[in-house]
């Protein structure tokens, strides 16, 4: 540690992973104080949201103003969420509730959405094309296990027995490597954690 | 190099990367501090004695620089105000530069800077530190522990073939002080000595502190006489330095200010360091003369110290203060900004120098060192002497100097008296710094040696030095002379035997030669003035600072004649000098005036009598009593006591060594000075080649001034030896020279001479003992000293005379002086090779060719050098026309006939590097006799020589390669021209225009040549019948193309139309409309109408755990999905959320995605409305009493624990009221307070963040619901009844159940409609599942035809290639 002045930030992390061990492993001993950093956190991450906004809006704004290439993208997406934040206050001042963002949500975001989504089925088709080749071991395993969830998805009767098939892989093979992958995962997220108490990662200190 | 590094070298001050030991910015000239401990460390290592250690810094002693003359600073000033004005153009700084070299009083801009003069910075700037570099040191990179790539590549070593330590000279080939100064055993370089520098001054006492001058060596060394540049020390002085050959140490310790001054660009470059040794070696030190270095004789500086002339100036110009037109005026202001605005160096440096630098072929008529330019008007040309230089201000009121201004200048401008070369120098001193330049003279009072100036050495150096018509603006044409000059009287380029090899080897091409053939008539014609020198291929110090400078010369337009073309062509050749300047030099019909006067008088002038005001002061001193005090002066006390103690004799003023010769008891005391490998030098000169009577006028300059004096005073007073030898053997040889060089100059036979040369040597190399002299009286190497065949009467020159007469006029025998300067060009050369020490002549040995099995050096044949005799050997093969010239070995290859006479050459006598060329040779072809093997050069021959026609064993060269026509023409073995009778043609023979016969023979042979272009061939006779160039003919594609039986195939160069879309693109599109169709057929069509579902285990044990419910049992739907997986996820959510309301139970809802409240909202704000879940009549599901929408929460993993507390104080999505005004949220507190918690989650992170937290949660019943993307990531967290009830594992809760992708939704709706629980009509649930069944069958299509169609393509692949 060459800076002193990392000492009292790394301090402050020490104490409130303690005080939340202490929390979640004892009873009545700082009863509440987990659940207190809880809300803060909840609402510092309301506040970074609101802050995100006005990021999204100083540079957008911005960029319409100097007419840069694609402001009128910019355009779209300031007016977008003047119109979402106008509709929910409409909305509230004139007793209309949630209508009004709903109404947007569901008539225009929404299909909008799930149209773009529903694109990616072209481009796994495009991708399935080009990858699911049988050429090496590892592409032929590829091919086998996409085959298998793609009759999966088949929940129809005359293809009954493909989606037991189906489930049996997902259930067996691929759970098993997936819990061995969560494992790991949890394991690297306590050694992290102890790494940011212990002080020994303070990276994020900047 | 590294930016460490970098840092390191660069200069703090101008930013410049320097050298890592160069104690001054080499190009600001600010002192570096770090380098003195840098420099203790690598190179000196004194721990020991820290005030000995490194360069002493002035400042540290607290010594006072002199601010420098005013009138100087507000010219420096201007300088750096035009360079700051110019962006630090390096140009222009360059420039100044050369202008302060060419004049000396002329301080350099980067020295002085307004702020630094006030400020005091300037004291430290005047310094006259040098700028060292590793190469002044011999150092290379290595060696300097510092990787070569760390150093800039201006600053590494260019070329130092000789600067190794193992050609260092030991400790006995050192000079006896110096020696003794060196570990023994140790080279010079390494020994643990300190470097001093003497230009510092170091050697004061008051201002070293503890410097004692008994641990101070006498004198700095050059690196020629430490050893380091072997080859300087025996060519030439420094360049800088040429005009007195003094070494720079000693003059500044001998001259006045005036020659210091003149000389600070030199010292600059070239003062070299003193070895200070350790104290352990003090007691083997030889003291230094006492006082040597006292400061009360310590020379003053040149940087503080004013010429006379110009502190007169000075002086009048401080008492002029005030007076209109001085210096400072508005009009020099202006002068000096045109000055600095000229583009043009030449006109640049005529302002500001107030005279001419000096043409090339100049250079060599000039002896007078004080000579530093030459002012040309109108066709004449005046010498400007350096004492006479006008004031600077003069120079830059008047725009043009007018000669009057010039000769009023020299006028006001006091001469001072110039010290010698000779002055003061022990005699076997001078014998090194023999200068090789002696410039010939005809007219003492007119002809001075000029010094070389920077300016002109970098323009020689540079091989661009191409006229201009500016540079001619004085002159009325660009001769073929100063072309010829431009190489010839180089004397600083750096050449080794290596590189004269290498650059042999690079003149082989064929666009050589032809220039050269036609410069032939201009080497028919040497020029007169190159004879001077032709200095062994040296690598000095000089050398690389010029090649540094070189480096940075500008180029000078190209605009001259075609003619002119020819000659800078070849001139800029990277020839050697010498062979350069033989090759561009015009034909000189007429005798020059350059013409030395021993020359003249041997064509037949009359002879030259030295006037006795030539006679330098140095020398009639000898007979003033006044100023022979005043030369004692000069000299060192240690170098005084070498002379005769008795300097008030006449005889004293002959030279140290002239008196040394008669003085036993000197001799012998000289003779223990003098190194050992020095004296093998001077055994060398005792035997030099005899040289034939010099009269006197042949003597230099100053040479002939001791001819007056000699001649003046008795006979007796001359050394016994010196009088003039007595031979009767020796015929005078002065008579028939004269009568061969009489009116013309014929060029010289060289086969002739090595002839007859055998015979010359026995004839005229026979030692004779001097009258009166017996061999103990005179030293050792001096007995063995051959006196030239001379005239009675006539005085013999000393030795080093001698030695600079072989190099400009040597006669190998009486009756064949040298015919020409090229002739004695290459005696020149054999006289310095000679000049090498033993320990060099090793290394060149092996690069030369031996002259015969027999060679004895005790005959003076056989001091010829090894590469003379090759010349010789080479010129043994000469056509039957005499070769005039000395040309290198491969043009004299090329001369040679087929018939050439063969040298017999035993192979053990073959150097290396030609057993070397053997070698390979013997890899080509066989060489049946190596010992017969004949001089041939692999050189491209046009005609004779060729290798074209070599013909070894009977075979072409070419063998049976298909070569063109007039290759093959060319190749053939020519039948060489009988040889006819050897003759002597006189100039009138060459003719203007027209090659030498001799000569034509090595140009091509164009007349074989066929004219490719005019001339025409008929082809074949089933061609039609075309008259085309024979240049074609050779080109078989044209056959090919013509033959009938070849159909010529017209590429169709359209353009092949690319399609629109390929095939993988259309392959892909069938893809996507493949997958299109299927899931339109299953929407459309429904071809699976009445499907039983098969329902999986998942979405039993989902719908079995929510059918657990009970009626008014709290829920928690956490809606944590966004639009992108609407298709899957409302479906889902709709289920879910209609069973639970069927349970009656109460629903809050919780996001923390941002789109789940209104996707929330959406959808139980549509089954609120349904009449079973609640309509309005019923009220079964009002907002706040059935169910409530807490909306989004931020923070995820942090906003979920914050649900475990205080749930009630959030926000509800639709009024914004608190959670805990609504009735539904009764006896809800926080997440663990809820029956049942499902998760409608979008993603795989939201899926781990609620089993995460809600693990915790004891008892708590989890229910996961995921669309099928997110089924492998949530599947392993779900345990199925009973082993997801808590208590199973633990009392933490495991999700119970998961209910994923549309097939889930579908099983769910199925089990709702099982149990009698309306859906949702409008999810069309079983469309969407025969779109999303066929589309999945679609794409496991589609990728199994792409693998079939690809494996079967791999198959005819494979089929294919078997």
């Amino acid at each position: 540690m060459r800076k002193p002045g990392l000492y009292i930030p790394i301090i402050i992390i020490y104490l409130s992973a303690a005080l939340v061990l202490i929390d979640f492993f004892t009873n009545n001993v700082v009863e509440g104080f987990a659940s207190l950093l809880g809300l803060w956190a909840s609402i510092i991450m309301a506040f970074a949201v609101l802050v995100g906004l006005g990021n999204v809006v100083r540079v957008h704004f911005g960029r319409a103003l100097k007419r840069e290439s694609g402001y009128v993208y910019s355009l779209i997406l300031l007016l977008s969420a003047g119109g979402v934040l106008v509709g929910g206050i409409i909305g509230r001042v004139t007793n209309l509730q949630d209508d009004v963002t709903n109404w947007i949500y569901q008539y225009i975001y929404q299909p909008l959405s799930t149209t773009l989504f529903s694109l990616l089925a072209f481009l796994m088709v495009s991708a399935a094309i080009k990858a699911l080749r049988i050429g090496t071991v590892e592409s032929t395993l590829m091919l086998v296990g996409a085959l298998i969830v793609l009759l999966g998805q088949v929940a129809l009767q005359p293809f009954g027995g493909l989606s037991d098939l189906a489930h049996w892989f997902q259930n067996y093979p691929v759970m098993g490597v997936l819990r061995g992958v969560l494992i790991g995962a949890a394991l690297g997220a306590i050694a992290t954690s102890l790494r940011y108490i212990l002080g020994v990662d303070n990276r994020y200190l900047g | 190099m590294s930016d460490r590094a970098e840092q390191v070298n660069k200069c703090q001050e101008c930013g410049q990367l320097n050298s890592p030991n160069a104690i001054l910015c080499q190009n600001c000239g600010t002192p570096r501090s770090h380098i003195k401990a840098k420099k203790d460390e690598n190179q000196v290592g004194n721990q020991e004695t820290p005030t000995l250690g490194g360069r002493i810094n002035l400042q540290q002693f607290g010594q006072e620089t002199p601010t420098s003359n005013r009138k100087l600073s507000r010219f420096a000033e201007a300088a750096a105000k035009k360079r700051q004005e110019k962006g630090n153009d390096s140009s222009h700084t360059e420039s100044f530069d050369s202008f302060s070299a060419l004049r000396s009083d002329l301080p350099k801009p980067t020295d002085f800077s307004p702020d630094d003069e006030e400020s005091g910075a300037l004291e430290e700037l005047n310094l006259e530190l040098p700028a060292f570099a590793p190469e002044d040191f011999g150092l290379l990179a290595e060696e300097l522990r510092l990787p070569i790539e760390e150093i800039p590549p201006e600053e590494r070593p260019i070329a130092a073939p000789s600067l190794r330590r193992s050609n260092l000279p030991q400790t006995g080939e050192l000079p006896d002080w110096l020696s003794m100064a060196q570990p023994p055993g140790e080279s010079v370089f390494h020994s643990s000595s300190v470097e001093q520098n003497p230009a510092l001054d170091v050697f004061s006492l008051e201002e070293t502190g503890n410097f004692n001058s008994s641990e101070v060596a006498p004198f700095e060394l050059s690196p020629a006489e430490r050893g380091l540049d072997t080859d300087s020390r025996f060519s030439k002085p420094a360049t800088e330095d040429l005009d007195n050959g003094m070494p720079t140490w000693l003059r500044d310790l001998t001259s006045p200010s005036s020659e210091k001054q003149e000389n600070r660009t030199s010292s600059r470059l070239r003062d070299q360091p003193v070895f200070v040794p350790f104290p352990h070696q003090t007691d083997e030190l030889v003291e230094p003369p006492e006082g040597l270095f006292s400061p009360t004789e310590r020379q003053p500086r040149p940087s503080r110290d004013v010429p006379e002339w110009l502190k007169r100036n000075q002086a009048e110009q401080d008492s002029s203060i005030g007076k209109p037109g001085g210096f400072g005026d508005v009009e020099l202001e202006k002068a000096l900004e045109e000055a600095f605005e000229e583009s043009d160096p030449k006109s640049l440096a005529r302002k500001l120098l107030g005279f001419d630098t000096f043409e090339l072929e100049e250079l060599p008529d000039l002896s007078n060192n004080n000579v530093v330019g030459v002012v040309r008007k109108s066709g004449t040309s005046e010498l400007v002497d350096s004492a006479s230089l006008p004031p600077l201000e003069e120079l830059f009121i008047e725009e043009s100097v007018e000669e009057s201004d010039v000769a009023t200048s020299r006028e006001t401008a006091p001469t001072q008296p110039v010290a010698p070369w000779g002055e003061g120098v022990a005699p076997w001193l001078r014998g090194l710094e023999l200068p090789n330049y002696t410039p010939p003279t005809t007219s003492k009072s007119e002809i001075t040696l000029a010094p070389f100036t920077l300016a002109v050495e970098q323009q020689i150096e540079s091989s661009k030095f191409i006229p201009t018509d500016e540079f001619e603006a004085d002159k009325p044409k660009w001769t073929e002379e100063e072309a010829g000059s431009v190489q010839s009287s180089d004397e600083t380029r750096p050449l080794s035997m290596r590189e004269l090899l290498r650059q042999t080897n690079e003149l082989t091409s064929p666009e050589m030669l032809l220039q050269e053939v036609k410069s032939s008539e201009d080497i028919a014609n040497p020029p007169l003035v190159e004879s001077q020198a032709h200095p062994i291929e040296e690598f000095s110090l000089a050398d690389l600072a010029l090649q540094q400078i070189s480096d940075s010369s500008v180029d000078l337009p190209q605009e001259t004649s075609s003619e002119e073309n020819l000659i800078e062509q070849v001139a800029s050749l990277d020839m050697p000098e010498w062979l350069n300047s033989e090759i561009t030099s015009t034909e000189s019909q007429e005798i020059p005036d350059e013409l030395p006067a021993w020359l003249k008088a041997e064509i037949g002038d009359e002879p030259v009598t030295p006037t006795p005001g030539a006679v330098p002061d140095w020398l009639t001193t000898g007979v003033q009593a006044e100023k022979q005090v005043q030369e004692e002066e000069a000299i060192p006390d240690w170098l005084g006591e070498i002379s005769s103690p008795d300097s008030t004799t006449v005889a004293e003023a002959v030279p140290d060594w002239l008196t040394t010769g008669v003085q036993s008891e000197n001799q012998a005391q000289e003779e223990e000075n003098i190194p050992d490998w020095l004296k093998g030098l001077k055994e060398e000169l005792s035997i030099e080649k005899p040289i034939a009577a010099v009269p006197t006028e042949a003597f230099p300059q100053w040479l002939g001034e001791v001819d007056l004096e000699t001649t003046a005073k008795p006979v007796e007073e001359v050394p016994e030896w010196l009088q003039p030898p007595v031979s009767e053997s020796v015929p005078a040889p002065i008579d028939a020279p004269r009568e061969q060089t009489e009116d013309t100059l014929e060029p010289f036979d060289l086969a002739n001479f090595v002839d007859t040369e055998p015979e010359v040597s026995e004839s005229s190399h026979t030692v004779v003992d001097a009258p009166g002299t017996s061999s103990a009286e005179i030293p050792e190497w001096l007995g063995e000293f051959e006196y030239p065949q001379g005239q009675a009467g006539e005085e013999e020159p000393p030795d080093w005379l001698k030695s600079m007469m072989q190099g400009t006029a040597p006669t190998r025998k009486a009756e064949e002086a040298p015919k020409t300067y090229s002739q004695v060009g290459s005696y020149a050369l054999d006289a310095q090779l000679e000049n090498i020490p033993e320990w060099l002549k090793d290394k060149t040995e092996t690069l030369a060719a031996p002259t015969s099995p027999d060679t004895d050096v005790a005959k003076p044949v056989a001091q010829e050098s090894q590469i003379g005799a090759l010349l010789r050997e080479i010129a043994l093969l000469g056509d039957d026309e005499p070769l005039p010239v000395t040309v290198p070995e491969w043009l004299n290859a090329e001369k040679k006939p087929e018939p050439a006479p063969e040298i017999p050459m035993p192979l053990s006598e073959i150097p290396d590097w030609l057993k070397d060329d053997t070698a390979d040779l013997k890899g080509i072809i066989q060489i049946e006799d190596v010992g017969t093997l004949q001089p041939n050069l692999q050189m491209p021959q046009m005609e004779v020589a060729s290798p074209l026609s070599l013909e070894i064993e009977g075979q072409n060269f070419l063998g049976d390669l298909d070569v063109p026509l007039w290759l093959a023409q060319q190749s053939e073995p020519v039948v060489p021209e009988p040889a006819q009778a050897i003759s002597q043609p006189s100039l009138t023979e060459f003719v203007p225009g027209q090659l030498p016969s001799w000569l034509r023979t090595v140009g091509p042979t164009v007349t074989e040549e066929p004219d490719l272009l005019s001339d025409s061939v008929k082809l074949a006779d089933n061609l039609p019948v075309v008259t085309i160039p024979v240049i074609l003919v050779g080109a078989d594609v044209l056959n090919t193309l013509l033959s009938s039986s070849h159909k010529i195939v017209v590429e169709d160069k359209k353009e092949q139309k690319k399609p629109l879309i390929s095939r993988a693109t259309l392959l892909r599109y069938a893809a996507f409309m493949a997958l299109l169709l299927a899931a339109l057929l299953g929407i459309l069509l429904t071809p699976i109408k009445d499907a039983s579902i098969n329902i999986q285990p998942n979405t039993l044990n989902f719908f079995t755990a929510v059918e657990s419910l009970q009626s008014n049992q709290k829920v928690l739907l956490a809606y944590d999905w966004d639009a992108e997986v609407n298709g899957e996820m409302r479906s889902l959510s709709q289920s879910v959320t209609q069973h639970v309301m069927a349970k009656r139970s109460r629903i809050v809802t919780v996001s923390l995605n941002p789109q789940g409240p209104a996707l929330a909202s959406q959808i139980l704000n549509e089954l609120a409305t349904r009449p079973e879940y609640g309509n309005s009549a019923t009220r079964l599901y009002e907002y706040g009493t059935g169910y409530l929408n807490l909306g989004y929460r931020s923070g995820n993993e942090a906003a979920l624990r914050s649900l475990f507390s205080n749930i009630g104080a959030l926000p509800d999505y639709k009024k914004g009221a608190q959670a805990s005004s609504y009735p539904v949220m009764q006896g809800i507190n926080g997440l663990q307070d809820f029956d049942m918690i499902i998760v409608l989650a979008g993603n795989e992170g939201s899926v781990r963040s609620w089993v995460e937290q809600l693990s915790i949660q004891p008892n708590a019943r989890l229910l996961l619901v995921t669309p099928s993307a997110v089924q492998p990531f949530a599947q392993p967290y779900v345990f199925g009844p009973p082993a997801a009830e808590a208590g199973s594992f633990g009392k933490f809760t495991r999700p119970q159940a998961l209910l994923t992708g549309l097939s889930g939704a579908a099983q769910y709706q199925q089990l709702l409609l099982d149990r009698n629980i309306s859906s949702d009509r409008n999810v069309n649930l079983l469309q969407r599942l025969n779109a999303q069944t066929f589309a999945s069958l679609g794409l496991v299509l589609i990728i199994i035809v792409v693998n079939v169609v690809y494996l079967s393509a791999e198959l005819r692949k494979r089929r294919g290639s078997a």
